[in-house]
Protein backbone atom coordinates (compact mmCIF):
# COMPACT_ATOMS: atom_id res chain seq x y z
CA UNK A 1 0.00 0.00 0.00
CA UNK A 2 1.19 3.39 -0.70
CA UNK A 3 1.46 6.02 2.03
CA UNK A 4 1.10 9.70 0.69
CA UNK A 5 3.00 12.03 2.43
CA UNK A 6 3.79 15.73 2.58
CA UNK A 7 6.40 18.11 4.56
CA UNK A 8 8.98 15.60 6.42
CA UNK A 9 11.56 17.08 8.12
CA UNK A 10 13.78 15.64 10.70
CA UNK A 11 13.28 16.41 14.45
CA UNK A 12 15.52 17.09 17.82
CA UNK A 13 15.31 13.45 18.50
CA UNK A 14 16.47 12.64 14.96
CA UNK A 15 13.25 10.84 14.05
CA UNK A 16 11.41 12.25 11.17
CA UNK A 17 7.66 14.38 11.66
CA UNK A 18 5.64 14.20 8.39
CA UNK A 19 1.79 14.75 7.41
CA UNK A 20 0.46 11.19 6.19
CA UNK A 21 -2.46 10.91 4.13
CA UNK A 22 -4.30 7.78 6.58
CA UNK A 23 -7.34 5.74 4.68
CA UNK A 24 -9.45 6.44 7.55
CA UNK A 25 -8.36 9.46 9.32
CA UNK A 26 -7.09 11.81 6.15
CA UNK A 27 -4.12 13.99 7.41
CA UNK A 28 -2.22 13.23 10.10
CA UNK A 29 0.88 14.44 11.54
CA UNK A 30 3.42 11.15 12.43
CA UNK A 31 6.68 10.51 13.62
CA UNK A 32 8.31 8.12 11.30
CA UNK A 33 11.40 6.19 13.73
CA UNK A 34 14.07 3.17 12.71
CA UNK A 35 13.04 1.72 15.90
CA UNK A 36 9.47 1.96 15.18
CA UNK A 37 7.31 -1.28 17.24
CA UNK A 38 5.23 -0.57 13.70
CA UNK A 39 7.11 -1.92 10.45
CA UNK A 40 5.10 0.92 8.70
CA UNK A 41 6.79 3.71 10.54
CA UNK A 42 10.20 2.12 10.21
CA UNK A 43 9.22 1.63 7.00
CA UNK A 44 8.51 5.23 6.03
CA UNK A 45 11.17 6.30 8.09
CA UNK A 46 13.55 4.37 5.33
CA UNK A 47 11.49 6.32 2.85
CA UNK A 48 12.08 9.53 3.79
CA UNK A 49 15.37 9.73 5.18
CA UNK A 50 17.41 11.07 2.57
CA UNK A 51 14.60 13.46 1.67
CA UNK A 52 13.41 14.76 4.72
CA UNK A 53 13.94 18.84 5.37
CA UNK A 54 16.85 19.12 8.37
CA UNK A 55 15.95 19.58 12.13
CA UNK A 56 15.93 23.66 12.72
CA UNK A 57 16.51 24.20 16.38
CA UNK A 58 13.12 26.61 17.58
CA UNK A 59 14.02 30.50 18.38
CA UNK A 60 13.63 31.77 21.73
CA UNK A 61 13.48 30.86 25.03
CA UNK A 62 10.70 27.52 24.77
CA UNK A 63 12.28 24.46 23.42
CA UNK A 64 8.48 23.38 22.83
CA UNK A 65 9.97 19.87 24.86
CA UNK A 66 7.52 18.91 27.67
CA UNK A 67 9.95 19.31 30.27
CA UNK B 1 -21.57 -38.72 -3.08
CA UNK B 2 -21.37 -38.26 -6.64
CA UNK B 3 -18.46 -39.70 -8.64
CA UNK B 4 -16.65 -37.26 -11.03
CA UNK B 5 -15.65 -39.01 -14.34
CA UNK B 6 -13.85 -37.52 -17.33
CA UNK B 7 -15.14 -37.18 -20.60
CA UNK B 8 -12.76 -37.64 -23.35
CA UNK B 9 -13.38 -35.55 -26.23
CA UNK B 10 -13.05 -38.48 -28.42
CA UNK B 11 -16.38 -39.63 -26.99
CA UNK B 12 -18.14 -36.09 -27.77
CA UNK B 13 -16.76 -35.72 -31.33
CA UNK B 14 -18.91 -35.50 -34.57
CA UNK B 15 -20.40 -38.80 -35.47
CA UNK B 16 -18.92 -40.40 -31.96
CA UNK B 17 -21.64 -42.91 -31.30
CA UNK B 18 -23.88 -41.54 -27.83
CA UNK B 19 -23.09 -42.95 -25.46
CA UNK B 20 -26.06 -43.40 -22.25
CA UNK B 21 -22.74 -43.16 -20.11
CA UNK B 22 -20.83 -39.95 -21.19
CA UNK B 23 -24.33 -38.45 -20.30
CA UNK B 24 -24.69 -39.55 -17.21
CA UNK B 25 -21.18 -38.43 -16.51
CA UNK B 26 -22.46 -34.93 -17.57
CA UNK B 27 -25.28 -35.15 -15.09
CA UNK B 28 -23.47 -36.08 -12.47
CA UNK B 29 -19.96 -33.87 -12.99
CA UNK B 30 -21.72 -30.85 -11.22
CA UNK B 31 -22.79 -32.76 -8.43
CA UNK B 32 -19.85 -33.89 -8.09
CA UNK B 33 -18.27 -31.17 -8.12
CA UNK B 34 -20.66 -29.41 -5.50
CA UNK B 35 -20.17 -32.44 -3.38
CA UNK B 36 -15.59 -32.13 -3.55
CA UNK B 37 -15.71 -35.59 -4.96
CA UNK B 38 -12.22 -36.97 -5.62
CA UNK B 39 -10.32 -36.00 -8.91
CA UNK B 40 -13.44 -33.37 -9.19
CA UNK B 41 -12.42 -29.56 -9.77
CA UNK B 42 -12.61 -27.07 -7.09
CA UNK B 43 -14.81 -24.40 -6.91
CA UNK B 44 -11.97 -21.21 -6.63
CA UNK B 45 -12.01 -20.21 -2.72
CA UNK B 46 -13.18 -23.96 -1.76
CA UNK B 47 -10.24 -26.27 -1.91
CA UNK B 48 -11.04 -28.12 0.75
CA UNK B 49 -14.21 -29.35 2.57
CA UNK B 50 -15.00 -25.82 4.11
CA UNK B 51 -14.71 -22.48 2.32
CA UNK B 52 -10.91 -21.33 2.42
CA UNK B 53 -9.99 -17.37 3.17
CA UNK B 54 -9.76 -16.71 -0.89
CA UNK B 55 -13.60 -17.37 -0.82
CA UNK B 56 -14.66 -14.79 0.99
CA UNK B 57 -15.15 -11.46 -0.92
CA UNK B 58 -13.32 -8.49 1.23
CA UNK B 59 -15.55 -6.60 3.72
CA UNK B 60 -18.41 -8.94 3.45
CA UNK B 61 -17.72 -10.71 6.58
CA UNK B 62 -20.29 -8.82 9.34
CA UNK B 63 -20.50 -9.01 12.96
CA UNK B 64 -23.66 -11.58 12.86
CA UNK B 65 -21.31 -14.05 11.59
CA UNK B 66 -19.03 -14.15 14.54
CA UNK B 67 -19.65 -15.63 17.79
CA UNK B 68 -19.81 -14.06 21.05
CA UNK B 69 -19.35 -16.72 23.31
CA UNK B 70 -16.45 -17.05 26.17
CA UNK B 71 -14.10 -18.45 23.21
CA UNK B 72 -14.29 -15.71 20.79
CA UNK B 73 -13.62 -13.24 23.81
CA UNK B 74 -10.86 -14.69 25.16
CA UNK B 75 -9.54 -15.21 21.59
CA UNK B 76 -10.16 -11.16 21.36
CA UNK B 77 -8.25 -10.36 24.54
CA UNK B 78 -5.35 -13.01 23.86
CA UNK B 79 -5.05 -10.86 20.17
CA UNK B 80 -4.56 -7.55 21.76
CA UNK B 81 -2.66 -8.80 24.54
CA UNK B 82 0.18 -9.97 21.99
CA UNK B 83 0.56 -5.75 20.91
CA UNK B 84 4.03 -4.56 22.43
CA UNK B 85 3.73 -1.35 23.62
CA UNK B 86 3.93 1.35 21.41
CA UNK B 87 2.15 -0.24 18.52
CA UNK B 88 -0.58 1.04 16.66
CA UNK B 89 -4.00 0.44 18.80
CA UNK B 90 -2.16 0.15 22.29
CA UNK B 91 -2.57 2.87 25.36
CA UNK B 92 0.25 5.06 26.81
CA UNK B 93 0.79 7.71 29.18
CA UNK B 94 2.47 10.46 28.09
CA UNK B 95 3.26 14.50 28.27
CA UNK B 96 2.56 16.62 25.89
CA UNK B 97 4.77 20.04 25.46
CA UNK B 98 3.42 23.48 27.25
CA UNK B 99 1.73 24.77 24.11
CA UNK B 100 0.04 21.65 22.93
CA UNK B 101 -2.57 21.21 25.39
CA UNK B 102 -6.08 19.55 24.18
CA UNK B 103 -9.39 17.97 25.07
CA UNK B 104 -10.08 13.97 23.73
CA UNK B 105 -9.69 13.50 20.29
CA UNK B 106 -7.01 15.90 19.40
CA UNK B 107 -3.89 14.12 17.49
CA UNK B 108 0.13 15.43 18.07
CA UNK B 109 2.57 13.32 16.49
CA UNK B 110 5.07 10.99 18.71
CA UNK B 111 7.78 13.47 18.65
CA UNK B 112 6.17 15.85 20.64
CA UNK B 113 5.27 13.47 23.13
CA UNK B 114 6.91 11.49 26.14
CA UNK B 115 6.13 8.87 27.86
CA UNK B 116 5.36 9.68 31.63
CA UNK B 117 4.35 8.59 34.51
CA UNK B 118 1.64 10.08 37.64
CA UNK B 119 4.08 12.53 38.74
CA UNK B 120 5.16 13.89 34.88
CA UNK B 121 8.98 11.71 34.67
CA UNK B 122 9.28 12.01 31.34
CA UNK B 123 10.99 9.16 29.67
CA UNK B 124 11.52 8.38 26.05
CA UNK B 125 9.52 9.66 22.47
CA UNK B 126 7.38 7.38 20.67
CA UNK B 127 6.46 7.11 17.09
CA UNK B 128 3.66 7.08 15.02
CA UNK B 129 0.35 9.25 15.75
CA UNK B 130 -1.03 9.44 19.02
CA UNK B 131 -4.85 10.57 19.95
CA UNK B 132 -5.32 12.04 23.24
CA UNK B 133 -8.23 10.42 25.09
CA UNK B 134 -8.18 11.95 28.38
CA UNK B 135 -7.36 16.00 28.79
CA UNK B 136 -4.08 17.57 28.40
CA UNK B 137 -4.43 21.39 30.16
CA UNK B 138 -2.04 24.11 28.20
CA UNK B 139 -0.04 24.48 31.37
CA UNK B 140 3.35 25.58 32.87
CA UNK B 141 2.33 22.56 35.64
CA UNK B 142 4.10 19.30 33.51
CA UNK B 143 1.62 16.57 35.33
CA UNK B 144 -1.56 19.17 34.16
CA UNK B 145 -0.04 18.14 30.70
CA UNK B 146 0.23 14.17 30.77
CA UNK B 147 -2.81 12.14 30.40
CA UNK B 148 -4.04 8.94 28.16
CA UNK B 149 -3.30 8.43 24.62
CA UNK B 150 -4.29 6.01 22.11
CA UNK B 151 -1.75 5.51 19.10
CA UNK B 152 -4.12 5.65 15.56
CA UNK B 153 -1.28 5.31 13.36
Amino acid sequence: MTIEYRNPVYNESGTIDVEINHPEFGWIPFTASPEDVEPHGRQIFEDLKDEAAPYTPPEGESDGSPN
Amino acid sequence: MAAWTEILDSNLEPNAPVRSVDHIAMRDNPIAIAEGAPGAPRIAGQQGPAVQNAGVFDGTLGAEKFQSGADERDWVLARASEATAGAVGTYAFLTVPQSYGGGPGGTLAGSLLRYSNVAASSGPTPSGTWRIMGYAETSQTVDHRTTLFLRIS
